[in-house]
Formats: structure tokens, C-alpha cells, sequence
């Protein structure tokens, strides 16, 4: 996959474990609903692990590397990273 | 506390600048139903909830209006990349260009900077969470003004799903809303301010 199919993989695996996230505000008992965020957040988790590993930190709390690739252009804002 | 994340909730990507269609859209970022001030809103109104499942919404959606902000900034900014002179002042936007050049500022799309008056933090939970319902209501309109007005695919794809996410979040406060009339003492028919009493 290229930077773009990653990207967009973990986003969609991001945002569906956060509009589950919403439903379970209001509906924290709802098993299927935690089941199902467990496992958008799973794979989130692992699409970020790829992620990062690939083009660098996507937050700047994370182990640090061998440099400090959190300044690193492209900035979400510009169209290179989308 | 709050913590950056380097990429958008949604990608956005305009190959073609057009400053008129900034000039409309910048509506988003500093207007009466823009992102900032729902932003603003939630996290404002958050503090005087009873009840922890509203405390969790309103911190999460207001979390994501802040997100939704830096979408309507990256639409903006992209609409407004590698402008000569004569495109500026044929899109009309010149009066934009003199007082910030091509910097993003919270404005409406009249030119009014943004003002904190255009939402409220009234202290009790069904007179917040109304007006939470009523904002995405307003904001939904807007990004069905700003679809009617715009032509390009790469500019409506991310508007729409901010358009969505619109529905969604009125969504969500109508089942805060009802979880918190259910809460409320069986005796107030008319469910008013519980937070203060």
C-alpha cells in the first residue's frame, strides 16, 4: 500500500471506532456496540502502528527515533498528506 | 488536557484554487454556526452537566468540532494556494486579501471576525443541550448552502461528510436529551433546570 491507501485505511478504521464511540456515550451498556468499537480500535491500532512506522509520528508523545521526524513536512493542512 | 494528532479526520485534497469558494466556505471556520464555536460550545457547556454520559458527548463531539476546524482551515487554506493578483480581485477577493493576505482567519463569510455571542452556556442541561440540537441543525443548512453553491468534487467530498457528521451529532444530543428527561425527577412534567437546584 502507498502512503495514501494507509492513510485512508487507518482513518476510516479511526473513524469508525470513534462514531461508536459517540453511540457509546450515550448507550454505555450496549454490548455489540463495545464489541464492535473494540475491533474498529483494533485495527486502527495496527494501521497506525504500520502508519507511523512508514512516515513518521503522527503525535509527538510517541518513543522518539533516531531523528526528530515529528517536524517533518507534509503538515495535515497541505494536500501532500491527504 | 489535549493532544495533537498530525493528520486530519478526513482527508482534504483540492487540485484546483478558488478563492470565491473560500470566501464562502471560510463561513465554517469563523461564523455564527461555524466549527469554532461549536467547538467553543461543547467544551464550554460540559462543565455544569450532571451526568457522566453527557460530560463523555460533549467532551467527544466537541473534541471533534475542533478536528472539524482544522478540516474547514485546510479547505480554505487549499482554496487560496498560488493566487496571482488579477484571480484575486476577479474572485472578489480582494477585501479578504487586504487585511490578512492569504492567512486564515476566523471570519464569516460577511467579513465579521467571529464573536463568542454567537452561542451560549446557559448552566442547565435542557437549555444547553436545545441549543446544542438547534446548532447542528443550523450548521447542516449552512453545508447545504455552501453544496449549492459549490461545483467542484474535490471541495464537496469533504463538505459532505462534515455535512454528515452534522446529522450524527444531533443525533447523539437527541438521545442525551431523552436519557436526561428519564433522569429527571418524575414529578417535573415540564423538565426544567436541574442542574442548579
Amino acid at each position: 500500500m502507498n502512503r495514501t491507501q494507509q492513510l485512508w485505511q487507518m482513518t476510516a478504521d479511526q473513524f469508525s471506532a470513534f462514531d461508536t464511540q459517540l453511540y457509546l456515550d450515550t448507550h454505555p451498556h450496549d454490548r455489540n456496540a463495545l464489541n464492535l468499537f473494540n475491533k474498529y480500535q483494533r485495527s486502527h491500532q495496527r494501521a497506525r502502528k504500520d502508519f507511523e512506522a512508514a512516515h513518521g509520528p503522527l503525535s509527538s508523545d510517541m518513543e522518539s527515533y533516531d531523528s526528530w521526524r515529528w517536524v517533518n513536512d507534509p503538515w495535515p493542512w497541505e494536500r501532500e498528506a491527504n | 488536557m489535549f493532544h495533537y494528532e498530525k493528520k486530519l479526520q478526513y482527508p482534504v485534497n483540492i487540485k484546483t484554487p478558488n478563492p470565491r469558494m473560500a470566501k464562502i466556505i471560510i463561513a465554517q471556520y469563523g461564523g455564527p454556526d461555524g466549527e469554532l464555536g461549536a467547538s467553543l460550545r461543547y467544551l464550554s457547556q460540559r462543565y455544569t452537566m450532571p451526568y457522566p454520559e453527557l460530560k463523555g458527548l460533549l467532551t467527544d463531539i466537541g473534541t471533534e468540532e475542533l478536528g472539524h476546524f482544522e478540516m474547514i482551515g485546510a479547505i480554505v487554506y487549499q482554496l487560496t494556494r498560488n493566487l496571482n493578483i488579477e484571480q484575486i480581485k476577479a474572485a472578489g477577493f480582494d477585501a479578504y486579501f487586504v487585511d490578512h493576505t492569504t492567512g486564515i482567519y476566523t471570519v464569516a463569510a460577511s467579513g465579521d471576525p467571529y464573536t463568542a455571542s454567537s452561542f451560549a452556556s446557559k448552566g442547565d442541561v435542557i437549555t444547553d443541550l436545545h441549543e446544542d440540537l438547534a446548532a447542528e441543525q443550523k450548521a447542516r443548512t449552512t453545508y447545504d448552502n455552501i453544496l449549492r453553491l459549490c461545483d467542484d468534487p474535490d471541495v464537496a467530498d469533504p463538505i459532505r461528510f462534515l455535512r454528515q457528521r452534522e446529522v450524527v451529532h444531533y443525533q447523539r444530543f437527541g438521545e442525551g436529551l431523552a436519557l436526561t428527561v428519564e433522569k429527571l425527577n418524575t414529578q417535573n412534567f415540564y423538565a426544567f433546570n436541574p442542574s442548579f437546584d
